[in-house]
């Protein structure tokens, strides 16, 4: 019995040093909680990458994650498809993000930007580094940004994972404050 | 040596099923979101693919548009649809200027061209590994390499008049052969869902006899 119990304290002390030394999920780079409190409907954009394919890939995966979420309150679906229509590669700058969202009919417009390394070799591990972007569209101000990295020798399994890592903070304040 | 109970037979197509997906070197993940949505889509539009990251990925998006125009025709249940039609109408209508971000546009241009479900892509992965080999011989030593063609591919069926995703797939395929080969692999792969869907609920009798609807 005591034994249990010495082990019970011992965990919460490990849990309370482990928190405090700040190896807890980190804080976003920037979360305006009163403009994502006015986001129902979110349209994911592509987001932009120096890599060939990879934004397209990444904001795909997003979608894809976000629909599994099932966050409360929040509605997701995929931008128009037309821009693959352009025979140059015309991904939308950042900053009329909210525009675009506000033509989509959306509460909320995501995109972000994603840096992906290609492993030369077999086994080498593939690195996802996804930036998230929010915007409020009625503001046109950011709302949430946050940034999510993962190494995975599966590809997709990079990406899903840096993309779950920079979401997290999102995802946990909407189940906190909305109800199912 | 003892006959094979059920059990036993159960584990050996099991671990046969799994022996022929790791050589095949095809993966599958797939997601059906709206079965309704697909079952009842006669017309497919397919937006351009993207292409891949890395040296030999940025042109094949036009390659993986034309062989999922091709899987998805096999499937024998949609008229499907290339890009010329769509990107006609919009250069047309919007110059390819910010209406493309327009949902009511895309709806009415599905609505035009008679088209049910968008099919966006995307080639993720698109490399060649090489092996360095050697033999002994009698006469001296032989030196060779041998490559492997990886391919990874993702997918979505959304409905073009709300963006919402109907069906998301992602297959990977590998060949020693080339990357045609892999690709279609990882097409097929990716369509998994979709296709064993449609065998599973046919058409309907007079849908099918007319061929593509």
């Amino acid at each position: 019995m005591i034994a249990r119990v010495a082990k019970g304290v011992l965990l919460m002390l490990l849990t309370t040093v482990w928190g405090a030394a700040g190896c807890g999920p980190p804080n976003p780079t920037h979360f305006d909680e009163s403009a994502v409190a006015g986001i129902h409907s979110l349209t994911v954009l592509p987001m932009v990458s120096s890599s060939e394919g990879a934004g397209a890939f990444a904001s795909g995966l997003t979608l894809v994650h976000l629909m599994k979420a099932d966050l409360p309150g929040l509605t997701v679906t995929e931008a128009p498809a037309l821009w693959r229509l352009s025979r140059g590669a015309t991904v939308m700058a950042l900053t009329s993000a909210a525009d675009a969202g506000g033509r989509i009919g959306a509460d909320g417009a995501l995109t972000g930007t994603v840096v992906y390394v290609l492993p030369p070799k077999d086994n080498a591990n593939a690195t996802a580094t996804v930036t998230v972007q929010i915007f409020s569209v009625g503001s046109g101000q950011l709302a949430y940004e946050n940034t999510g990295t993962a190494k995975d020798g599966n590809i997709p399994n990079a990406f899903t994972r840096a993309i779950a890592q920079s979401l997290i903070a999102f995802e946990d304040h909407l189940r906190k404050t909305r109800k199912q | 040596m003892q006959p094979a109970t059920g059990a036993n037979r159960l584990v050996t197509l099991a671990v046969a099923a799994a022996a022929i997906v790791l050589v095949g070197g095809c993966e599958a993940q797939w997601e059906l979101y709206d079965a309704a949505a697909l079952g009842s889509a006669r017309k497919l539009l397919v937006m351009p693919a993207v292409g891949a990251p890395g040296a030999d990925g940025p042109h094949v998006g036009p390659v993986q548009t034309g062989l999922l125009i091709t899987v998805l025709d096999q499937t024998g249940r949609f008229t499907v649809e290339g890009p010329c039609q769509s990107r006609r109408k919009t250069i047309a209508e919007t110059g390819m200027g910010q209406a493309v971000w327009d949902q009511a546009f895309q709806a009415d241009l599905a609505d035009q061209l008679d088209a049910d479900l968008l099919v966006v892509s995307e080639v993720y992965d698109f490399r060649a590994t090489t092996q360095s080999k050697s033999a002994w011989y009698y006469v001296g030593q032989s030196n060779w390499t041998e490559s492997t063609y990886c391919v990874g591919v993702s997918l979505r069926l959304i409905s073009p008049a709300d963006g919402r995703a109907v069906y998301f797939g992602m297959g990977e395929g590998a060949s020693q052969l080339g990357y045609g080969p892999a690709l279609l692999d990882a097409t097929r792969a990716a369509l998994i869902g979709v296709t064993d869907y449609l065998a599973a609920n046919p058409a309907p009798q007079a849908y099918a006899e007319g061929g593509h609807p």
